[in-house]
């Protein structure tokens, strides 16, 4: 095999077409109740694992709406459980009961 | 009583026109309506259906015309070129070279629609199954053959197309595409059930009371997914459906998504071509350039600097039709009190 | 598509027909030289254009320029040069054979129209360093804006069509515009940047079918510092693979290109990429032949494909003769004008010779 000193980047783009936006299962999370989310970051702003790994609800949804679910167990290990997103979700979103229902599925 | 010789000139038979119309003859006012197409009825008409209620666009204009006096005259096919002010009273003059006599004149020329095949990568004019959103009202409203055959199983609807845009020349938000779009993904779902519904947005301005609820409807009982992002790209692939690249600009990341239908949510323009004069001099406020400014936004908001000229609806900047029947029906009581004080 | 749409009339620019000042491309130069010396030829001799080159112009330092390694100032003096040269030779229309020239002398005329006291000084530049002075050309053409000028005149006089012989079907051609012909200035070229009419409008003149496909105006990839590091090459072959895998399922005949480096890197990149990841973007692993504009305009006036350099290609042109039903005589690919055997270069792993 010939060596060149480079290898081609990859490909950074989400593909709508072969990705459809995962669906959480019923019984895991209520369906309904995170479609109900605007991605205003208003949970991770308060969330205190945004300041140490990163940890960001919208992010998580928004990126398993696209189909992207790599992150999603690992995020739901990293969350504190204080329950000071739902305080603040302008949607009454339970964050902390999805992490927790995430925890202990097997997605 | 002067009133009933008094006649009052209404350049434009839309929403807001005929509205004034219905109201100023109710104040016993001659009124006379020019409006240049065949029919009028305006942009409203031809709508499927009007934000937030979905009242039809054609039975919301019958609606006028049921209680409308006979001493409304409406003139179609009659486009004014020009607006002539004199000592206290106007001529207004047609294309048709005629020429009448106004004691006051409201302007209710509403807008155009933005010309969706100015934003070359969006592909209008270039690939059917692009179409405009005042297209797709008269698609679902029967009014007009969809240029699809088959049923649209992805449909994306693109914000903000002609609006917030200094390259298109409108640094302004139209204002009426975000409630549209929400209204129109949730059409698609309604007469296509198999549909799946992308809005791509820039911001989502839900700015009424119950439109957010219909946002969230659109979200949780619809499952239309809302990306926030331009659409910057537009091509077909090998069978002619339409690929679309942006940016989730919320996660950082190009996106790529096929559909079969897109839709333009195309903004307002004002109007060109009507000269407004006063003795002799043409006032470069009316020169079409831009929406017609009232003396205020606030408490003079239908006056213009040239007094017994007023302005009505959409030709002041974007509006719903709820704002114009608002609008109109203010401008009726300025012009009566002019009247009433001349 | 739509080509009665609105679009396309809006970017018409107006192309002389005769007398240009020729100025070269370096890629072409090094890397397909047969290519620059067929459109001169095609041009002077098919055609009896009036074509005229100075020895003494040099390369418009574009590469330079894009890397950051050469400065504007110094840029311009090198093009005022050439505009003298241009003078020199009694000429006002120059013909650029480079798409990054010819997007470069655009955007300097531009520049001296905003801000003539740049013009002024580049001016006294050139005069001091060259004691040359210079009238601004009236039109700059790139070479493909002529050919496509001169489309149906190379219709007339072709011998072969873009049909393939067998099927008696039109071959199913993609396109790629250089970057540098209309996204910075779309209003100087033919049919503008989201739809440029330039190539399609010789592909369809001679009988072939244009494939739009969805990265169509997607970048090459070449980006020049990305192209001339080698640790940053990922990114620039990681674009021509998204190019390559749009217009796979197609099944194009071939890639037409008006920018030499386009050519250089659709090309080259089909063998890097099957020896990386061991594909090719046809179904049978030989890859899709590249051919620019004026290669194609010589091919298709029966011009000899060895004489036009077409193997200097990396993916082999043979399967494309084949189809046309252009004569060839295979022993005479690699040997030199004398008839003096050249050697053959050696066959890459995955990609089929």
């Amino acid at each position: 095999m010939v060596k060149f000193g480079f290898s081609v980047k990859d490909n950074r783009e989400i593909n709508l077409d072969e990705k459809e936006p995962f669906v959480i299962e019923a019984g895991v999370v209520d369906v309904a109740e995170v479609d109900r989310c605007i991605f205003c970051g208003a949970c991770s702003a308060v969330c205190p694992q945004l300041f140490s790994t990163g940890l960001s609800f919208r992010k998580q949804l928004l990126s398993a709406r696209r189909g992207l679910t790599s992150e999603l167990k690992i995020a739901a290990g990293e969350c504190l459980m204080c329950n000071k997103c739902q305080l603040v979700c302008p949607r009454d979103i339970n964050i902390r009961a999805i992490w927790l229902n995430l925890l202990t599925s097997n997605i | 009583m002067k009133k009933h010789n008094t006649q009052i000139i209404i350049i434009g038979g839309g929403l807001a026109g005929l509205e004034a119309a219905k109201w100023l003859v109710q104040y016993h006012y001659k009124v006379v309506v020019m409006e240049q197409e065949k029919i009028a009825g305006g942009h409203v008409v031809n709508w499927h259906s009007l934000y937030p209620g979905g009242i039809r666009g054609d039975e919301l204009i019958n609606n006028i015309f049921l209680t409308k006096d006979s001493m409304v005259q409406i003139l179609t096919n009659q486009r004014v070129t020009k607006v002539e002010k004199r000592d206290n009273f106007f001529w207004v003059h047609t294309s048709q070279g005629e020429r009448l006599f106004a004691e006051a004149v409201l302007l209710t020329t509403g807008f155009k629609l933005f010309n969706a095949a100015l934003k070359e990568e969006l592909g209008y004019g270039i690939f059917p199954n692009v179409v405009t959103s005042a297209e797709v009202e008269q698609i679902l409203a029967s009014r007009m053959k969809p240029p699809w055959q088959l049923p649209p199983r992805k449909v994306a609807i693109i914000h903000c197309v002609g609006s917030r845009d200094m390259k298109a020349g409108n640094m302004y938000c139209s204002k009426v595409c975000c409630m549209a779009g929400v209204k129109t993904a949730i059409h698609f779902n309604q007469q296509y059930p198999m549909c799946k519904v992308y809005n791509f947005y820039m911001d989502l301005r839900m700015h009424g009371n119950s439109y957010e609820a219909l946002y969230l409807k659109a979200q949780t009982e619809y499952g239309v997914q809302f990306i926030r992002g331009r659409v910057s790209e537009l091509s077909a692939d090998q069978y002619g459906r339409l690929v679309l690249k942006s940016e989730d600009t919320l996660l950082g990341k190009p996106l790529k998504l096929t559909v079969d239908v897109v839709v333009l949510m195309v903004g307002m323009e004002q109007r060109k071509g009507l000269v407004v004069s006063d003795r002799g001099k043409e006032l470069a406020a009316f020169d079409g350039q831009h929406f017609y400014e009232p003396l205020n936004a606030y408490d003079d908001a239908h006056k213009t600097c040239l007094p017994g000229l007023f302005l009505g609806g959409a030709c002041k900047g974007p509006m719903s039709a709820t704002e114009v029947i608002v609008d109109a029906r203010a401008a009726v009581q300025v012009i009566d009190q002019y009247l009433q004080n001349n | 598509m739509n080509k009665e749409s609105k679009v396309w009339k809006n970017y018409q620019k107006e192309i002389p027909e005769d007398h240009y000042f020729y100025v070269r491309s370096c890629i072409r130069q090094t890397f397909f030289p047969g290519a620059e010396a067929s459109l001169l030829r095609l041009l002077r001799n098919d055609l009896n254009r009036d074509v005229f080159e100075d020895a003494r112009h040099t390369c418009c330092t574009g590469i330079g320029y894009h890397a950051d390694i050469i400065p504007l100032e110094t840029i311009m003096t090198v093009m005022a040069r050439q505009f003298s040269l241009m003078n020199e030779g009694g000429y006002s229309n120059m013909l650029v054979s480079c798409v990054t020239s010819f997007g470069l002398y655009c955007e300097v005329l531009d520049m001296w129209e905003h801000s003539p006291e740049l013009e002024a000084k580049i001016r006294e530049q050139l005069f001091q360093s060259t004691g040359r002075e210079f009238d601004k050309p009236k039109h700059v053409v790139h070479g493909s804006d002529l050919v496509y000028r001169l489309r149906d005149e190379i219709k007339r006089k072709n011998v072969y069509q873009l049909i393939n012989k067998e099927t008696n079907q039109p071959l199913r051609v993609v396109e790629h515009v250089g970057c540098h012909y209309a996204k910075i200035f779309p209003h100087k070229s033919v049919g503008g940047a989201e739809f440029p009419e330039v190539l399609s409008g010789m592909i369809e003149a001679w009988g072939g079918e244009v494939i739009d496909y969805p990265e169509r105006r997607h970048c090459c990839g070449f980006g020049f510092r990305h192209y001339l590091l080698q640790e940053n090459r990922g990114y620039s072959i990681a674009q021509t693979r998204t190019k390559l895998r749009s217009m796979e399922p197609y099944q194009p005949d071939f890639i037409l290109t008006n920018c030499p480096g386009c050519t250089m890197f659709l090309d080259r990149w089909q063998y890097t990429l099957a020896e990386m990841e061991g594909v090719t973007y046809d179904q049978k692993g030989r890859g899709i032949p590249v051919l620019s504009y004026e290669e194609l305009a010589a091919l298709l006036m029966g011009f000899d494909p060895w004489e036009i350099g077409l193997h200097m290609h990396q993916v082999q042109v043979e399967q494309l003769l084949d189809k046309i039903g252009i004569r060839y005589d295979p022993d005479m690919k690699y040997r030199a004008k004398n008839g003096d055997y050249m050697g053959k270069p050696a066959a890459p792993d995955v990609l089929i010779v």
